[in-house]
C-alpha cells in the first residue's frame, strides 16, 4: 500500500515537472528559437498602468509573444490542424492540383486596374518613336512575365477573376501586335503549358521561380538571336528536383508554420553554366522587380556585359552585382545608342505604369 | 488571466502548484489566498480593493449576526449590502437606459450618466457571501474565525469568477482541515485538462458556427436558410454548454489539486426528460442556491398552487435577470418559468422517454436563441428563420462552407458525449483505481492539454461565456 502510495507520488511529480516544460523552454539556454514566419519579433515595452490594468495586458502579450515555446506550440497546431483536416492557418491560400499557393494582392482584379485604352495607345506610340529613333539594329523588346493572377485565375476567389477583355494585357498585347513591335509573352507560354511544366511561381512570393525565370532567359536569348540574326547562347543550364526552397522559391512551408516540410517534387532548381568564349549581350533593362530574379538565378550575369545596368522602375539604377549606383538619365540614352538591345520588364500587374515612363522621357531627350 | 489563457496555464498553474506542495502546511491557504488575489488583480485591478474591502465588512457584519440579539435585522442589513453592490455594478446601466427611454418616450429630458463598468465576478461574489450569512444565520455553520479563511472561501481563484456555487457551510470544514495529496494533482489535472478540452477544441470550434448569426446584418439574417437558422442554434446550444461544463470541470479540477472539493455543476443536461429536471442538471449549483435561498424563502412548496406558481415565476425571471441586465435574458428566464408552469399543470410526463427528452431539448434549444440574441429583434428573426421552411435543401453551398470540417468532427464528439455509454467511461476514468490506468488517463490528459494549449497560445483572447454574468 505504501508502494503505492509513494509510485502515485512519483507520478504526481513527474506530471508538475512536466507542466513546467513549456515555461522552462522559454527560458532554458541552448533551445533553439524557430521564428514564426510573417511575426515581426518586436521587443514591446510595458508603458501602462498597473493600476488599470493596460501593464498586465502589455507584459501579458509580451510574454507570450516572445515565447519560444508558442512558437513550436503553433507549428504543432498548425501541423495537426494540416495534417487531419487539411486546414491551413495563413491568409490568402489557395489550392492548384495537389499543392498550394498564396495570392498576394487579395483584392486584385485586373479589370479594376484598366487605365484606359489611349494611355496604353500613347505609351506604344512612344516605343513605336524610340525604336525609330535608335534604328532597326536595337531592337526594343517588351517583355511580360507571367502573371500569378492568370497562371491560378480558375482556383482564385471569384472577386479576384476577370472576365472583362478591358484589361491592361489584353490592349498592351493587342498594341504591341498591330505596331508589330519586339516583344515575348510569357504569360500566354507558361499558361498554355501549365500542364506540362513545373509550378513557375514561388508558391508564397510574388515573383516566378528561379526556374521559370531561367527558361524566359534562355528563350529571350533565342528571341533575340533570331532578331538580330546573330548567335547568342552565352549559357546553359541543369534543372535538378529540389523538395525545400530557396530564396526565390518561397516554399509554403514557411507561410503554414509546419513542423515537418512538406513533400513536393513539382518545384525545380536550376543550375546555370556560363559558356566560355560566347558572345554577351550589351543591354540596356528597364524593368520591376520580376527581372531581380533573373539577376539572383545568375543568368544575368551570364547573358548581359558587365555594363549592361538595370534600371529598376526607370528610378534607381543597379551594375550587374545589384550595387545601387546614380540614376543617370543622359548615360542611359549614351548607353541606348551603344547597345544591342533594349528589354522592357513589365509584369501584368506593373502594367497599370506600363513602360514606367521610361519611352516618353528618352524620346524628350532625342528630339 | 482566464484558466483558458496562455499566461496562466504556462506560469501561473505550475508555478503555483509548486510552492504550494513546497509550502509548510501553514501556509497554504495564505498563499491560495494570495494566489486569488494576484489573479483576480491581474484581470481587473481596479476592482480588487472592492472585493476586499465589501468582504472585510461582510466578515464582521455576519459576526453580529451570529452574536447579536437581532440577527435578523444583521441579515436585511448584510443581504442589503451584497445586493446593493450587485444593482449598482450590474443593473445600474440598465435601469438607467430603460428609464432613459422613457422618459425619452414622454418628451422628458434624458438623464445624463457615465456607463459603470462590471467588476468580474461580482454575481458569484454576492451569491457566494449570501451563502456565508444565511448558512450562519440559519445556525448551519458558524462564522469563520481567520478573516483570512473567510476571504479565501470568498476570492478563491477556481470558483471566483464563474462559479461553481460553493455554500459555505460545505467548504468550511476544507478550510482548515483538508487532505492536501500529491495524488489529488493528477486527479485534478485529469479533470482540468478535460474541461480544457471542452474549451478549447469543442466550444469554440462550435463558436465559429454558432456566432455566424451575430456577424450577419438583419437582411441576411432575414433571408437565411432555415438549416443554417437550425444549425447556428444547435451550435450554439452545444457550445454553452461545452463552454460552462468546461469551465465548470477546470474549476473543480483545480480546486480537487489543492484538496477542495467543489461541488458539481452539470450532469448530461441534455438528455433531461423535463424542464423541471433540466434545472436539476443545468448550473446545478445555482439551481440550489435558487431553491434553498429563495425558492424555500418564498415559501416553496408548501404554499397553495397559485402562490407555488407565481414562486416558481419569480424565482426564474430573477435568474434569468441574475444572467445578465437584458431584456433578452429576462425574457428566457420567464421563457423557462412558464414551461415549468405548464409542466405542472399539465403533468407532460406520461409520453415516452425519448419524446420527453426530444421535447425537452427542443424548448431549450429555443431558450438559447433569446439567450445568445443581442437584441429582441435579433431573437425574433432567428426564430423565424427556423420555420421559414422556404429553402427544402438540408444544406446548401453555403452552409457547407460554414459547416467544415472542424465544426463535424465537434459535432460528432458532442453527440458520442451525449450517450450513456461515455458517462460510464468518463466516471470510470475519473475513479482512478491502480497505477496503470492512471497512467493511461494521465497520458489521455497531457495529449488533450497539449493540443488544449496549442490551440491558447496562438489565439486571442477568449474568455468563457458566463465570464460576462
Amino acid at each position: 500500500m505504501k508502494t503505492r502510495s509513494s509510485t502515485y507520488r512519483y507520478i504526481a511529480l513527474t506530471l508538475m515537472g512536466l507542466l513546467f516544460l513549456p515555461l522552462l523552454v522559454n527560458h532554458l539556454p541552448g533551445i533553439p528559437k524557430a521564428h514564426v514566419f510573417g511575426v515581426e519579433e518586436q521587443q514591446d515595452s510595458v508603458s501602462g498602468s498597473w493600476l488599470d490594468g493596460s501593464a498586465q495586458h502589455q507584459f501579458e502579450k509580451k510574454l507570450m509573444d516572445h515565447s519560444v515555446s508558442r512558437t513550436y506550440l503553433l507549428r504543432f497546431r498548425n501541423q495537426y490542424q494540416y495534417t487531419l483536416f487539411g486546414k491551413i492557418n495563413a491568409n490568402n491560400i489557395y489550392k492548384f492540383g495537389d499543392y498550394y499557393f498564396r495570392f498576394y494582392i487579395p483584392s486584385f482584379n485586373d479589370a479594376s486596374n484598366f487605365i484606359g485604352k489611349d494611355s496604353i495607345e500613347h505609351t506604344l506610340d512612344e516605343i513605336v518613336q524610340l525604336q525609330h529613333y535608335l534604328g532597326d539594329s536595337i531592337p526594343v523588346i517588351t517583355i511580360i512575365p507571367p502573371s500569378k493572377h492568370h497562371y491560378y485565375q480558375q482556383f482564385l476567389p471569384e472577386r479576384n477573376r476577370t472576365r472583362s477583355k478591358e484589361t491592361n494585357y489584353h490592349y498592351v498585347l493587342a498594341g504591341l501586335k498591330q505596331k508589330q513591335l519586339h516583344h515575348i509573352d510569357f504569360n500566354h507560354y507558361f499558361l498554355n503549358n501549365r500542364s506540362e511544366i513545373p509550378a513557375i511561381f514561388a508558391k508564397g512570393g510574388i515573383h516566378w521561380t528561379s526556374y521559370a525565370s531561367t527558361v524566359a532567359a534562355d528563350s529571350l536569348m533565342k528571341y533575340i538571336s533570331s532578331v538580330k540574326q546573330e548567335h547568342y547562347d552565352s549559357f546553359s543550364y541543369d534543372t535538378v528536383y529540389h523538395n525545400g526552397f530557396n530564396v526565390d522559391d518561397l516554399d509554403l512551408e514557411l507561410l503554414r508554420n509546419i513542423l515537418v516540410k512538406p513533400k513536393d517534387t513539382r518545384l525545380r532548381d536550376v543550375i546555370i553554366t556560363p559558356k566560355k568564349g560566347k558572345k554577351r549581350l550589351k543591354a540596356v533593362i528597364i524593368g520591376d522587380s520580376f527581372f531581380l530574379t533573373i539577376q539572383n538565378s545568375g543568368a544575368r550575369k551570364a547573358m548581359f556585359t558587365d555594363d549592361s545596368f538595370y534600371h529598376y522602375y526607370f528610378s534607381r539604377t543597379y551594375n550587374s552585382d545589384l550595387e545601387l549606383i546614380p540614376f543617370d538619365i543622359h548615360k542611359i540614352k549614351d548607353a541606348m545608342k551603344e547597345a544591342d538591345c533594349i528589354l522592357l520588364v513589365n509584369d501584368i500587374t506593373n502594367l497599370q505604369v506600363f513602360g514606367f515612363g521610361f519611352p516618353r522621357r528618352i524620346n524628350y531627350l532625342f528630339r | 488571466m482566464t484558466f483558458s489563457s496562455g499566461i496562466f496555464l504556462v506560469y501561473f498553474l505550475p508555478l503555483i502548484l509548486l510552492i504550494y506542495f513546497c509550502s509548510p502546511t501553514i501556509l497554504r491557504n495564505g498563499l491560495l489566498l494570495a494566489g486569488s488575489i494576484f489573479l483576480y488583480w491581474w484581470g481587473a485591478p481596479d476592482f480588487i480593493w472592492i472585493l476586499l474591502l465589501v468582504s472585510g465588512i461582510n466578515f464582521y457584519v455576519v459576526h453580529r449576526i451570529h452574536n447579536s440579539e437581532r440577527p435578523k435585522f444583521y441579515l436585511v442589513l448584510y443581504v442589503t449590502i451584497n445586493l446593493a453592490l450587485l444593482c449598482y455594478y450590474k443593473y445600474f446601466n440598465f435601469f438607467i437606459d430603460n428609464f432613459n427611454l422613457l422618459l425619452e418616450q414622454t418628451g422628458l429630458q434624458q438623464i445624463q450618466w457615465a456607463a459603470i463598468a462590471l467588476p468580474i465576478g461580482i454575481s458569484f461574489h454576492t451569491f457566494h457571501s449570501i451563502t456565508y450569512g444565511v448558512d450562519v444565520y440559519r445556525k448551519e455553520a458558524k462564522p469563520q474565525k481567520s478573516m483570512f479563511n473567510y476571504w479565501l472561501f470568498i476570492l478563491f481563484f477556481p470558483q471566483l469568477v464563474a462559479g461553481p456555487i460553493v455554500k459555505y457551510k460545505k467548504i468550511a470544514p476544507q478550510l482548515s482541515h483538508r487532505k492536501d495529496r500529491l495524488e489529488n494533482v493528477i486527479n485534478g489535472f485529469y479533470r482540468f485538462s478535460i474541461g480544457l478540452a471542452k474549451k478549447v477544441l469543442i466550444a469554440n470550434v462550435l463558436s465559429e458556427y454558432g456566432d455566424l448569426l451575430h456577424n450577419w446584418d438583419t437582411t441576411v439574417l432575414q433571408t437565411s436558410s432555415t438549416s443554417i437558422a437550425w444549425m447556428t442554434a444547435l451550435c450554439y446550444t452545444f457550445e454553452i454548454y461545452f463552454d460552462f461544463s468546461g469551465y465548470s470541470d477546470m474549476a473543480v479540477g483545480l480546486g480537487t489539486m489543492f484538496g477542495f472539493r467543489l461541488p458539481e455543476n452539470f450532469n448530461r443536461p441534455y438528455l433531461s426528460k423535463s424542464i423541471t429536471e433540466f434545472w436539476r442538471r443545468w448550473h446545478i449549483s445555482l439551481g440550489d442556491f435558487m431553491r434553498n435561498y429563495l425558492y424555500i424563502p418564498l415559501g416553496g412548496n408548501r404554499v397553495g398552487t397559485n402562490r407555488m406558481y407565481l414562486n416558481l415565476f419569480i424565482v426564474f425571471t430573477l435568474s434569468g435577470l441574475w444572467h445578465g441586465a437584458s431584456w433578452n435574458f429576462i425574457l428566457w428566464g420567464v421563457f423557462h418559468g412558464c414551461w415549468l408552469i405548464i409542466e405542472r399543470l399539465f403533468r407532460l410526463q406520461k409520453s415516452t422517454s425519448f419524446l420527453r427528452m426530444l421535447i425537452t431539448f427542443i424548448i431549450v434549444l429555443h431558450g438559447w436563441v433569446l439567450f445568445d440574441a443581442d437584441s429582441f429583434s435579433e431573437a425574433w428573426n432567428h426564430l423565424t428563420a427556423m420555420y421559414r421552411f422556404e429553402s427544402v435543401e438540408f444544406m446548401d453551398s453555403a452552409d457547407l462552407f460554414y459547416f467544415n470540417s472542424h465544426v463535424f468532427i465537434a459535432t460528432m464528439i458532442v453527440l458520442l458525449g451525449m450517450t450513456k455509454l461515455s458517462r460510464l467511461y468518463y466516471l470510470k476514468l475519473t475513479q482512478i483505481r491502480n497505477i496503470k490506468t492512471s497512467l493511461i488517463y494521465l497520458f489521455i490528459a497531457g495529449i488533450l492539454f497539449f493540443i488544449s494549449l496549442s490551440h491558447v497560445v496562438t489565439g486571442s483572447f477568449n474568455p468563457f461565456i458566463y465570464f460576462k454574468f
